[in-house]
């Protein structure tokens, strides 16, 4: 793994981040620690969850058990040195909050970021991050039909007003750094003007969607990626398991995510199972599993991208760790182009 | 807390210590967004060479630190601390504790605070806004630093 800095300053990180999102759902909590322990044993020491986890469902019964889980783990291990952890605030319109989940605004920053951590059983969060954006986004999959909102005033000045309490919440050592998810180029274009204008701190992170099948990120989000150095997190590296081929031919198998999400959230499409058979040839032709094919391409990428691993069960978790020390060959990389050329945004 | 400066930009107003309880919360920030119609096609934009030929703008010179300010931030280095904003123009002088992270049950235990959630001493100090501590007898309370 290559190290990174989060932000400009902060803690280092692996290149690969470890998501806990099924923890406490789909993945019970002995397993959850059994996959933390050998995380952590492996050097994944950058965590990610949220306030509303566990998936799938999302329940407003279980919200934030994932989060309990990690602070029970972290207790019983002795605490938290050594890692590096993100979380996220809820947008609008979350059911899993009562009343329904309001817009972020600063009061409701100030009380996710004290919930947060009284439930991980910490006094600091590395990165905390917007799960989505107060205006809405065209991600998972709302891009077919996207109509871009107009209040530009109004979302800068949400950006003032939640900057200026992140630079609070820094000072008070709650948070190291903000971070954004499911967001624009432009929005993120705005949230470093704000920073650099007014002298507030800058996002760290921006955590999209990103895998092979899904490339969104590739064109104007990648350059501001670069330009304005806030890397990307990708989500759903292995496209919520169909890279692994487990979907192959349309099946579900019992206990896998789709057996809850049938379509698994728009991702199954009449081109995806054909450009998934592409990848996972592509990938045995050349003597690799496919799925450490799809993790390590991150490291191609002309930005810097880090996967976000997620792992139903301990042998999961076990079948993506070879990813981490994997470089793709250069020939490697000029045929995944290829294929993507010929099988392009498949949802 | 010891050895601390505070320097500000405005006057920096160190209130002390106080145990509260749960801060209210202002109602969430109102904000909507509606569905509007797109935007009509922006018009084509003037031809570059219109634009190149306008002379560019000499960079802004960054304006000087104000000298308080260059001092404070002298002092609080020369003391292996460094000034932090903490909003509203204030700065203030956070530097690390030597026992940052070890566990700790009483604030005695610790340089700066002895943080309840984690039971671990804080690694800067000082530590502003409402923190869940442990008191010198051990006691777990909420500390408010403005």
């Amino acid at each position: 793994m290559r190290m990174l800095t989060l932000g400009r300053d902060g803690p280092a990180i692996p290149d690969v981040c470890f998501g806990t999102m099924t923890f406490g759902r789909q993945t019970p909590e002995d397993e959850a620690c059994r996959q933390l322990d050998l995380a952590r044993e492996r050097g994944l020491i950058f965590l990610d969850t949220a306030e509303m986890y566990p998936v799938n469902p999302v329940e407003a019964e279980t919200r934030g058990l994932t989060e309990e889980i990690l602070g029970r783990w972290m207790a019983a291990r002795g605490g938290r040195g050594g890692l590096v952890l993100a979380t996220k605030v809820s947008g609008e319109g979350s059911a899993v909050i009562e009343g329904g989940s309001p817009m972020i605004g600063r009061a409701r920053l100030r009380s996710a970021v004290e919930a947060s951590l009284t439930r991980l059983g910490t006094d600091h969060i590395d990165l905390f991050q917007l799960h989505w954006p107060n205006r809405g986004s065209y991600h998972f999959r709302k891009h077919w039909s996207y109509r871009p909102g107009t209040d530009a005033a109004g979302l800068r000045a949400h950006v003032e007003e939640i900057l200026a309490e992140a630079q609070a919440l820094i000072a008070e050592g709650k948070i190291g750094r903000l971070g954004l998810s499911n967001e624009t180029a432009w929005g993120l274009a705005q949230w470093i003007r704000a920073a650099e204008e007014r002298g507030l701190p800058r996002v760290a992170s921006i955590q999209n969607e990103y895998s092979l099948l899904c490339r969104l990120f590739d064109t104007d989000l990648a350059e501001a990626s670069v330009m304005e150095d806030v890397p990307l997190m990708g989500f759903s590296p292995l496209a919520t398991g169909l890279l692994t081929g487990k979907y192959a031919g349309d099946v579900t198998p019992e206990g896998s995510r789709r057996a809850r999400n049938p379509d698994l959230g728009g991702r199954i499409t009449p081109r995806v199972f054909e450009a998934v058979a592409a990848y996972r040839g592509l990938a045995l032709d050349w003597g690799m599993d496919p799925v450490v094919m799809a993790l390590a391409w991150f490291r191609t990428r002309p930005f810097t991208a880090i996967p976000i691993l997620g792992a139903t069960t301990l042998a999961q978790l076990e079948q993506q760790l070879p990813a981490l020390e994997t470089t793709l060959p250069e020939a490697l990389v000029a045929a995944i182009d290829q294929v993507y050329r010929a099988h392009p945004l498949p949802y | 807390m010891r050895g601390v400066v505070i320097a500000g930009l405005m006057v920096a107003v160190l209130a002390g210590c106080r145990i509260a309880g749960p801060e209210a919360e202002a109602p969430p920030a109102a904000g909507a967004i509606t569905e509007q119609a797109l935007p009509s096609p922006a018009e084509p934009s003037a031809p570059p060479e219109t634009l190149a030929e306008s002379p560019a703008e000499p960079p802004a010179e960054p304006e000087p630190e104000p000298a308080l300010l260059a001092e404070q931030r002298r002092l609080c280095e020369a003391g292996g601390g460094q000034l932090a904003p903490r909003g509203g123009g204030v700065v203030a002088c956070v530097r690390p504790t030597r026992d940052g992270g070890q566990r700790c049950e009483a604030a005695a235990e610790c340089e700066g605070l002895c943080l309840a959630r984690s039971g671990t001493c804080a690694p800067i100090a000082p530590l502003f806004g409402c923190q869940e501590v442990f008191t010198a007898r051990g006691l777990r309370e909420r500390l408010c630093r403005e």
